[in-house]
């Protein structure tokens, strides 16, 4: 009933007044963000030529050479594995130190709880652009550089933080009357955590799966700092490859781009409302 | 909570929160501390000298840095005064569920699933004088004397880094309209009885009860402002003439030259530009108030 209401009052009453600027900003923001894709995804069917003289046009032939060139001069397979390798591996270890450091806080009166939770939460607020020298040394000192174990221990305490918010908000919204129990039954720490805990906590882990897959797989910067060879780089990397080597491969860079892209994209259309959730994730948390 | 009654739940508590402690401190507590102290260095491949304020005295006369602090305090005032309404406007828009509201939300949000590298190297495509899409639109509705070498010239280069995130509505979108929809239906049958028009109801009902998530979404824009590496550094690399120049690529100029203690001096100062933005803010909405 009242959907029907807002709805008339959209398109007719209230006036154009209204209803103008509210199609205007719709239709801007429609413009600038799907636009350039659909250009982008077109553009990289075409040759040099066709992108530079027809801009606006479909490609006439559909061309593939940018998607060879992107698949064998800039080696992107190997990225691929590279970047899946990285995203997953750094995914289960965020999962498991915020676990193990969230469930506590949530729900133990230890000292130092306070100061714990909301020194690992401002974490969250901390550019990290700003730690660039502090960080490569680290990585250099531990003897980590242009390796997939640096990235994914760079990724692991990165994404903790907002991790670690999303759990302790999960472990507090769920009732304790099991843990009583078992802890009741004898069950230790670990044993409740492990046995009683986590099988519940099934929810938030597809969530934080989401939120640091996708984080991991589109992060630049770290990944541009901490590693240099092809058998290390990630996709993210690889982007600039044509831009850098071949500058005038234009299909090539956008076949690479589309190829980087579409693997979240992919992830987005198909679980939809889980990936919403969980790239949004603690963000009103704190 | 539970109070601790035994040595061996303790034990267990702090063998448990022992990882993230330890990369906490590897990864945040480590490098700020090394920011704080090393920006009284001089610090580079051949040495590490204490150089009291120098840095600092540096720094402001630095014409690069002082274009970096103005960039980066328009970025962030762009983000949150500008970028934030739009999003929450939006939200308010598509919360009045017209039809094709949800093409539009999945829309709206898949510049977020993409990566900042990937989005801004496409933008500048777009932007680019010969190929690019923009010129050629412009063109196509006869608009030629618009065109331009966006990513070129000093009076267009930042306008166009800002334009490419702009329209990024997505995040503040989706996190407004999940309070808007927990809004009570109560509040606008009232406001219905009492004759409110459409209008009203957004201005006396639904903007009010936004403050806070407003607050939330100006916080998260200072923090991601902070972080754009990628865009300015994937379009123009700072250029033309360092008009384009942020914070955090000047830190990562300076860190390649290398001047390790400079670089950390502007990382430092970063730091707590953030920090004083988010307090702002959240003194300004006053987030730590309970609504009555």
């Amino acid at each position: 009933m009242s959907e029907r209401r807002t709805n008339a009052a959209l398109f007719s009453a209230d006036t154009a007044f209204r209803t103008v600027p509210r199609v205007l900003v719709i239709a801007l923001t429609t413009v600038f963000t799907v636009l350039p894709l659909i250009w982008l995804v077109l553009s990289s069917f075409k040759t040099n030529t066709q992108i530079v003289t027809e801009s606006l046009t479909l490609p006439n032939p559909w061309n593939f050479q940018g998607y060879r060139d992107a698949m064998q001069m800039a080696n992107l397979h190997i990225s691929f594995l590279n970047t899946i390798i990285v995203s997953l591996s750094s995914t289960a270890l965020t999962m498991i130190v915020a676990i193990l450091s969230a469930y506590p806080t949530a729900r133990f009166d230890f000292t130092g709880n306070r100061m714990v939770t909301a020194i690992f939460t401002i974490g969250i607020f901390v550019p990290l652009t700003a730690l660039t020298v502090p960080i490569v040394i680290l990585i250099r000192t531990l003897g980590l550089y242009d390796t997939k174990t640096g990235l994914i221990l760079t990724y692991t305490a990165l994404f903790f933080p907002i991790t670690f918010v999303v759990y302790r908000g999960f472990f507090l919204s769920i009732p304790r009357d099991l843990e009583s129990a078992a802890q009741i039954d004898g069950a230790g720490y670990f044993t409740t955590l492990v046995k009683i805990v986590l099988p519940i906590s099934v929810p938030a882990f597809a969530t934080v799966i989401v939120l640091v897959f996708i984080r991991t797989w589109n992060e630049f910067y770290y990944a541009f700092l901490l590693t240099g060879s092809p058998q290390h780089r990630t996709v993210q990397m690889s982007i600039r490859f044509f831009t850098s080597a071949f500058d005038f491969n234009f299909p090539g860079l956008f076949a690479s781009l589309f190829l980087v892209m579409i693997v979240p994209i992919i992830l987005y259309v198909v679980f939809q409302e889980k990936v919403v959730s969980g790239l949004t994730a603690g963000a009103t948390k704190y | 909570m539970t109070k601790l009654r035994n040595r061996a739940l303790s034990r267990s508590i702090f063998v448990s929160l022992t990882p993230a402690a330890v990369l906490f401190t590897l990864f945040f507590v480590y490098p700020i501390v090394t920011l704080a102290w090393s920006s009284f260095t001089i610090w580079d491949l051949r040495r590490l000298e204490f150089a009291g304020i120098e840095n600092y005295v540096r720094m402001f006369g630095d014409r690069a840095f002082l274009m970096g602090v103005r960039n980066t305090a328009i970025w962030v005032g762009v983000a949150t005064l500008l970028h934030v309404p739009l999003g929450v406007y939006i939200a308010v828009t598509l919360s009045k569920k017209f039809v094709g509201w949800r093409v539009f939300r999945t829309l709206f949000f898949l510049p977020n699933v993409i990566s900042v590298a990937a989005w801004s190297m496409m933008y500048r495509s777009v932007f680019n004088e010969r190929y690019g899409m923009l010129n050629a639109l412009l063109e196509l509705v006869g608009l030629d004397q618009l065109t331009a070498n966006w990513l070129a010239q000093t009076n267009t280069a930042l306008f166009a880094i800002i334009l490419s995130w702009f329209f990024n509505i997505g995040f503040y979108m989706i996190i407004t309209m999940a309070e808007i929809a927990s809004i009570p239906h109560e509040l606008y049958e009232a406001a219905d009885i009492d004759g409110a028009t459409e209008r009203q109801k957004d201005r006396f009902i639904t903007y009010p009860i936004l403050r806070k998530i407003v607050g939330t979404c100006m916080v998260l824009a200072v923090s991601i402002s902070l972080v754009g590496f990628e865009y300015v550094f994937l379009m123009t690399e700072g250029g033309p003439a360092n008009q384009t120049m942020t914070l955090p690529l000047y830190v990562y100029r300076m860190y390649r030259i290398p001047q390790y203690g400079y670089s950390n001096t502007i990382g430092l100062f970063t730091l707590l530009f953030g920090f004083a933005g988010l307090l702002l803010i959240h003194r300004g909405f006053r987030m730590h108030e309970v609504d009555v």
